[in-house]
């Protein structure tokens, strides 16, 4: 991604915003966006699937599409599972998805106190009032972001890449040294190949069908679909044995949302947004931490959290959406994946010929648009079905994840042979790896480091090439220029930084 | 002189961690076969990865510090709250008590499910490879369900689902996948 600099927009770029307004209200890409956002919903619902896995597995199957179209219906999926997970979260206690952990602590509460469609009604407006708000703040601020990647060359996307590899060691959950062990291994796996900087291909055996390296997208897909269902296979069938019991307002619940907990909907929304922007952290972080912030500043009633306090359900549901919004600035400015899903979501914008970077904030800024506008128009779309549907929604509480597992499994594996025009190295690799990232799952190896070691590899070996290229093998060049040099002072924290804590003691 | 600790079998982490080691070895004596460029990468990476894995594989004789990184969380976003920790934890789910017995034969259970499932997939893959990947697919999807006891016009069902979701992919994809090895 070699870059030239160019000025900085003198304006908003109404003429882009325009175009994406266009692009998005028309037809067929307003369809995509309804399919996905409801696709997501549903794979949110059932625990053990979630979005990463539906965008998955649904990511082959978007080829015929056109870039806009397939991308819009894979964030509808990202959106939307993020209000299905605190469904089976409120009803069952048992989140759909690792971002709404959260709401299970005064969702649950709710549903056993006779409030379930209270708790699902404010779930539903936090979650679409949260991202929407953020979205919106994201569209506000989108000329700042444009400025910043405009400026940023070869020597800063090298310096990028590494500081997202380096967030391995703070992101990941489990040990330090597990997460580096994780992230190497996605690097190792991504220097499969023929290299950009020479022609020899590397660990190929010979095998044509490695020339191309091991496909970034099929490693997803072993890693949060196929490890994921043989996860799923050891717990139990049915999640719900019977229907949860539905009984409070879902129109109270609404109100009480939008009037009496504004201050908090929308601080919880922010603290997703900037939460989402720190590569590898995503909802499931945000959550935590905007009701952990919520509990903190309850001067009211602190012991009502946990408890069945609306707040709580608030602050963990604004926060997972409001990430939506953080996530696509380090995917659609850097190719650096700020959550699963957004690495699946990079899979695609690659797959279809995009390319992240400066292109998508200037020549092809309408796409960029298109995507913000799709997911505040999402976001009045996971409202609309949260409180009409409601009622209904314990029946995919109930569905047998027995049903479930081998028709992902086939799915992944039909999209995985197809992608790259029926390849079984990719079969191959879709077990191999599905196996090993199920004990990696299992004995607490980061997968998010995983992803970040397979997508930032490549990256950062590239745009070094290009770098010492251009400064004749000088390494002066990482830290010639102001923005070069906060990026390898915050490279240097990051690393040494829990070195200090654990020396400390 | 630190006790010495014997497991009586290596535990699935511990194979876990030789295949990572196995594989980094492997791709670090291979990187010096390649330009000193191409090299660079592979090399740093299996490098950290060997020296990581010795330590996780010693940990347990490892210094306080160096113990610590190797087995204490360092997320610093996590909010005091693990995930998974959460997931296992009673409040993570209600279980019906009629449906444990005991303990052993729950864990028996988990390891058996996801033993099964994972050499079917292996199963599946290589049956795809034979005969082609649209047959294989409902043989499949057919005999997981009938081993997990699903009902048997559910399985039909299903397996008829999946050969029309085969039928769908080769059309969207525009790829062979009715022929194999042997086909």
């Amino acid at each position: 991604m070699i870059v030239e600099l160019s000025a900085y927009p003198a304006v908003f770029p109404t003429d882009a915003l325009i175009e994406g307004i266009g692009t998005t209200i028309g037809w067929p890409t307003m369809g995509w966006l309804v399919l996905g956002v409801l696709i997501g919903i549903m794979v949110g619902v059932i625990p053990g699937i979630g979005s990463e896995l539906g965008m998955a597995i649904l990511l082959p199957l978007t080829v015929p599409l056109g870039g806009t179209d397939a991308i819009i219906l894979l964030i509808g999926i990202y959106s939307g599972s993020l209000y299905g997970g605190s469904v089976a979260a409120i009803l069952i206690n048992t989140p759909g998805t690792a971002a709404a952990a959260a709401t299970t602590f005064d969702g649950y509460p709710m549903a056993r106190q006779g409030r379930a469609l209270d708790a699902l009604s404010i779930s539903a407006t936090a979650s679409a009032v949260g991202g929407l708000f953020s979205m919106i703040v994201l569209v506000l601020i989108s000329p700042v972001i444009i400025a910043a990647v405009l400026v940023v060359g070869s020597p800063e996307y090298f310096l990028i890449a590494l500081l997202g590899l380096s967030l391995i060691t703070i992101v990941a959950q489990g040990s330090v040294i597990k997460g580096i062990v994780a992230g190497m291994f996605g690097l190792l796996i991504a220097s499969v190949g023929v290299p950009v900087m020479s022609p020899e291909p590397r660990y190929t055996f010979g095998m044509f069908s490695l020339y191309d390296g091991i496909s970034f997208i099929v490693a997803l897909i072993a890693m949060f679909a196929i490890a994921e269902m043989i996860k799923l296979a050891g717990e139990s069938g049915g999640i719900a044995q019977e229907g949860a019991e539905m009984s409070g307002n879902v129109l109270s619940g609404a109100k009480d949302t939008l009037t009496k907990n504004r201050y908090t909907m929308i601080k919880s929304s922010l603290i997703g947004m900037f939460i989402g922007m720190v590569p590898g952290s995503g909802s499931s972080v945000s959550n935590f931490v905007s009701y952990g912030e919520a509990m903190r500043s309850e001067k009211e009633d602190p012991d009502s959290f946990g408890n069945g306090n609306p707040r709580g359900v608030i602050a963990a549901e604004a926060a997972n959406n409001g990430t939506v919004a953080g996530s696509i600035v380090p995917t659609f400015a850097f190719g650096i994946p700020g959550s699963g899903s957004t690495a699946v979501l990079l899979g695609g914008i690659l797959m279809h010929g995009l390319v992240p970077g400066p292109d998508l904030f200037t020549s092809e800024l309408h796409v960029t648009y298109s995507v913000l506008i799709a997911l505040i128009l999402g976001n009045f779309l996971i409202l609309a079905v949260g409180l009409l549907l409601v009622t209904r929604a314990s029946l995919i509480t109930q569905v047998d994840t027995t049903y479930i597992i081998p028709i992902v499994v086939i799915l992944a594996a039909l999209g995985s042979f197809g992608l790259r025009g029926g390849n079984w190295a990719d079969v191959a690799t879709l077990v191999v790896l599905g196996i090993i990232g199920y004990y990696m799952v299992k004995y607490n190896y980061s997968i998010i480091a995983f992803v970040l070691g397979v997508v930032l590899g490549p990256i950062a070996e590239e745009n070094l090439a290009r770098s010492l290229q251009i400064s004749d093998g000088s390494l002066l060049i990482f830290v010639q220029r102001p923005l070069s040099l906060v990026i390898v002072i915050c490279i240097i924290i990051i690393i040494f930084g829990p070195y200090i804590k654990y020396f400390r003691r | 002189m630190a006790e010495i600790k014997l497991d009586r079998v290596p535990s699935a982490e511990t194979v876990l961690l030789l295949v990572f080691l196995g594989v980094s070895v492997s791709m670090f004596a291979m990187s010096f076969d390649f330009q000193d460029e191409a090299a660079l990468f592979p090399r740093f990476s299996s490098g950290v990865m060997i020296v990581c894995v010795f330590l996780l594989l010693f940990k347990n004789y490892l210094p306080g510090p160096l113990h610590d990184m190797a087995t204490e969380s360092a997320a610093v976003l996590d909010a005091g709250t693990d995930f998974e920790e959460y997931q296992s934890s009673d409040q993570s789910r209600e279980l019906d008590d009629e449906n444990v017995e005991d303990g052993s034969k729950r864990e028996l259970d988990v390891i058996n499910g996801s033993s099964v499932t994972a050499f079917a997939i292996a199963g599946y893959a290589a049956l795809s490879y034979l005969i082609g990947m649209l047959w294989a697919t409902p043989m499949f999807v057919f005999l997981y369900l009938i081993y997990f006891d699903v009902r048997l016009h559910l399985a039909i069902f299903l397996s008829a689902l999946s050969l029309g979701i085969g039928f769908l992919f080769m059309d969207i994809l525009n790829v062979a996948m009715d022929t194999g090895l042997l086909t």
